[in-house]
């Protein structure tokens, strides 16, 4: 390292750097705050860099495989005189206590080959000055300063530097590190600091050890800190991710690639899917099985689990003899499952043994709880619903904004297209593999208010519309005897229908198969328990409730078209056995609306492009 | 050369030749200088014009669009046969600014470009009448997969069939992509023996994408496209608009939408 000093401590520059910058990562939180090394929370990445002679020029840093990043600096220039002592310590003056010793040192160093070393066998101030090779500084300006400490067997108040202000009415000390005791491999201490005072001139170090043992100092710096070397990103991708970064000085030296690993695995293990259960014996001892997945830090074979709670007593825990209800029942205690994992541990398929739920009684939900934790440390649980209601939807997709929670698995898949929402999704299938959890939607939103102002009925009905065109009632709704035309399932008609109010549905509501109508509903669809048919594309305001007088019902609900709710009350189920091979509701995607509702409720798509002649 | 004039016995011609020589000079600079001005009073104009003949294509298109709007909902059609005669813009005074014209014509071919389709809305394609294959190329943006969703019969009830491809990887068990083209990285390939399908829903998720489409033979009409030429003095700019046919929007798509952001769709 070489300078060229001209006239005054003030002006100093580069005249030979072959010396590349030095970067540094520090990460927040500072280690992972999960198991096995893993964060659980986005992380912050503040990449440090520094140059003691010509200053850094450029960061450089790729996450994974994705193209590289640079942030360029322009006034990063160490204005310290002799920073990293390579080959000599002149500009330094060593102030001894009794029993220290001070040396420039090639036993550790941080930049180059050499540092400033303190060793004290007694307890005492000893410390490195550059008092009289200050740097010269401007008034109220902001200056970074660092300097790299490393430590062996320090006691006492520690090891750490001081910062000091030369003014024409004398100097004052502006800052103190932090201080270091113990053993400790080289940090580097740096702060931002004003230099407060309308006289001042200059600025100068102190390197203190405080106490016994020994401490190297290294790398001092002191720049004007417009444009700081520094990155601060945040890395929120979850597995495991490599972090490369490097930089380069404005002499062109480039700083080899550094790597550090950042693992990150927020999400708990999620997709609960393909519940199964098989008798065992009896018609109520059962085999049960499901499977999870955790798609960043892999699922933790030793940690799952299961409970029970088969009297419907709201208490989960299991008996002593399972496999015969009988025995203590170990209140909130859990079993082992047996468990059969991918070779990534990625995905996993937890089973019970064979399990007696004590009666027949099937009319009330025995319930199963599943338990297991990733690597991370992340715990998830999936309650079940033993031969409890689900729900199908055919030919079509699904979207939930606020994820999907069910408690009872369908005997096959939920659905045979896309599930899509930006929350978890258990217990909610696709034949096809297409659940996609944590999605971020980015659609629009779609109310009664919106699609009454742009589509303006034509005329105010008391009865189910047969015409073509678009309609609304006065208030809300009763689909019954005297509001369906007596030649409704004949007629052939494309109609939008705005109901003001509730739409309750009292008996079925079939159409011809040609026909269809969109609802749009300013409150709630309320459908009867005994209605098991429901034809028409539904956007609701408020609630759909497939059976709000009561959910067990005789048949499940099919619903013919589709329907876009606020929200969901699926609270039909069927009786006994049912449940198990038939869903409480179905929803089968009609095309029909796609098809022939365009022209009369749908959007021209206007694209402008200025075009070569 | 001015050292050997400098060396001449006459100083009065010496003097002359040098007032010559100033003049040339200064006539040079000036000439440069108004050169210069001139160029730059012509660079203005041009942009001014052209700033001018922009709008007046854009008005042509609005015009059109009208057109396609009217004839349409008094069941005719809006096709033009090429351009239709210049129309003047004028100012408040009568004065011509500008003139623009335009054509109309089926947005058809064999290979269709759909301008940027946004993530999570649908781009509809018609098939109604159209045999023989279909391919789609998207990942102007790699992030974005594709959904394909083909309604296939003559009348109700249609039927469904479902792809969906990824461009980059994702976790969602979609499909990769076939190879690229027409200038995008990735495709579905070629979907064969189309034939009684009445429309694809197109629904590019994770990002935005550009759509085109490649049909094995020319496609159905999917909406009509505008050419407007706006001019002004001697300043042309062209503006193109794509409108497609009417469609419902992409929560048609889907067999349950739950749109609370706050309660899970359970059971």
């Amino acid at each position: 390292m070489l300078f060229c000093v001209i006239c005054s401590p003030s002006l100093a520059f580069a005249a030979d750097d072959i010396t590349p910058p030095i970067s540094s990562v520090s990460l927040d939180p500072s280690s992972p705050d999960g198991k096995n090394g893993w964060y659980t929370v986005p992380v912050s990445v503040t990449i440090n860099s520094t140059d003691l002679e010509s200053g850094v020029k450029d960061i450089n840093w790729q996450v994974n495989t994705e193209p590289w990043q640079k942030k360029s600096f322009s006034n990063t220039l160490n204005m310290v005189l002799n920073s990293s002592f390579e080959d000599n310590a002149d500009g330094w003056e060593f102030v001894p206590a009794v029993g220290s010793v001070g040396a420039r040192s090639n036993d550790y160093a941080k930049l180059g080959n050499y540092s400033l070393r303190t060793s004290s066998s007694q307890n005492g101030l000893s410390k490195w000055s550059n008092k009289e090779s200050y740097v010269v500084v401007s008034p109220w300006k902001t200056v970074t300063t660092g300097v790299w400490i490393k430590g062996q067997d320090v006691l006492g108040t520690g090891a750490y530097f001081n910062v000091y202000i030369l003014t024409t009415s004398g100097e004052r000390l502006i800052y103190t590190s932090p201080k270091h005791v113990g053993t400790f491999g080289f940090v580097y201490e740096a702060r931002d600091l004003v230099i407060s005072s309308d006289t001042a001139y200059g600025l100068y170090f102190e390197l203190v050890l405080d106490g016994i043992g020994t401490a190297y100092f290294d790398g001092v710096y002191a720049s004007y800190a417009s444009d700081k070397p520094q990155v601060v990103f945040n890395m929120s991708d979850n597995g495991s991710n490599v972090l490369s970064y490097y930089a380069t000085d404005f002499a062109g030296n480039i700083e080899q690639t550094k790597s550090v690993d950042i693992e990150i695995d927020s999400v708990a293990p999620t997709n609960w899917r393909d519940f199964s259960t098989e008798r065992a014996g009896n018609d109520h001892t059962l085999v049960s099985s499901i499977t999870v997945l955790d798609n960043a830090s892999g699922l933790n074979s030793n940690s799952s689990e299961f409970q029970y709670s088969p009297l419907y007593t709201f208490l989960w825990g299991y008996f002593s003899d399972y496999d015969k209800c009988s025995g203590t029942f170990n209140n909130n205690k859990w079993l082992p499952t047996q468990d059969s994992f991918s070779d990534s541990a990625l995905s996993g398929t937890l089973s019970t043994p064979a399990v007696d739920y004590c009666n027949s009684n099937w009319l009330l939900c025995k319930g199963l709880r599943f338990r297991i934790e990733d690597m991370a440390g992340n715990v998830s649980t999936k309650e079940i619903c033993i031969n409890g209601p689900w729900v199908q939807v055919v030919d079509s997709d699904v979207m939930s904004l606020g994820g999907i929670d069910m408690l009872s698995g369908a005997p096959d898949y939920n659905s045979n297209a896309l599930v899509l929402s930006p929350k978890a999704i258990s217990n909610f299938s696709s034949s096809r593999g297409w659940e996609v959890p944590y999605y971020t939607y980015s659609g629009p939103d779609m109310s009664y208010n919106d699609l009454y102002s742009k589509y303006k009925p034509d005329d105010t009905v008391t009865e189910l519309p047969t015409d073509a065109g678009i309609f609304r009632t006065a208030s809300g709704f009763t689909v019954q005897g005297n509001t369906v035309p007596k030649d409704y399932l004949q007629k052939i008609f494309s109609n939008v229908l705005f109901v003001n109010g509730d739409l309750v549905i009292k008996q079925d509501l079939n159409m011809n198969v040609a026909s269809g109508t969109i609802f749009v509903v300013n409150g709630d669809v309320l459908v009867d328990k005994n209605v098991d048919k429901v034809s028409g594309f539904f956007v609701v305001n408020g609630y759909f409730d497939t059976s709000y007088n009561g959910g067990f019902a005789q048949d499940p609900l099919v619903v013919f078209g589709g329907v876009y709710a606020d929200h969901f009350n699926l609270s039909r189920s069927s009786f006994a056995f049912k449940n198990k091979d038939n869903p409480s509701e179905e929803f089968v995607f009609d095309a029909k609306y796609l098809v022939d509702f365009g022209s009369i409720f749908g959007n021209v798509s206007v694209k402008w492009n200025e075009s070569e002649d | 050369m001015l050292l050997r004039l400098l060396d001449l016995d006459n100083r009065g011609q010496t003097t002359l030749v040098i007032v010559v020589l100033v003049m040339v000079v200064s006539l040079a600079v000036g000439v440069a200088a108004s050169n210069r001005a001139i160029s730059n009073i012509r660079r203005v104009s041009y942009t001014s014009q052209g700033d001018q003949a922009l709008h007046c294509a854009e008005a042509g298109a609005e015009d059109a669009l009208a057109k396609i709007n009217s004839d349409l909902s008094s069941g005719g059609s809006p096709v033009t046969s090429g351009f239709v005669p210049p129309v003047n813009l004028k100012d408040t005074e009568g004065v011509n600014i500008c003139n623009y014209s335009y054509s109309i014509s089926d947005f058809a071919g064999s290979v269709l470009t759909y301008p940027l389709v946004l993530q999570d809305d649908a781009q509809e394609i018609n098939l109604d009448g159209y045999s023989g294959t279909l391919n789609l190329y998207f990942g102007s943006n790699k992030d974005a997969s594709l959904e394909v969703t083909f309604v296939k019969g003559g009348s109700p009830p249609y039927s469904i069939e479902k792809y969906a491809y990824n461009c980059n990887p994702h976790s969602n068990g979609f499909d990769s992509p076939k190879g690229g083209g027409q200038d995008l990285p990735c495709s579905t390939g070629e979907f064969a023996g189309i034939s009684g399908y009445k429309i694809a829903r197109v629904r590019p998720l994770y990002a935005d994408t550009k759509i085109v489409a490649v049909f094995s033979s020319q496609s159905p009409s999917q909406g009509y496209i505008v050419d407007s030429k706006g001019t002004a003095a001697d300043a042309q700019r062209n503006v193109q608009v794509v409108r497609t046919r009417a469609q419902l929007p992409a929560i048609f798509d889907y067999g349950i939408f739950s749109a609370s952001s706050s309660e899970p769709l359970g059971k």
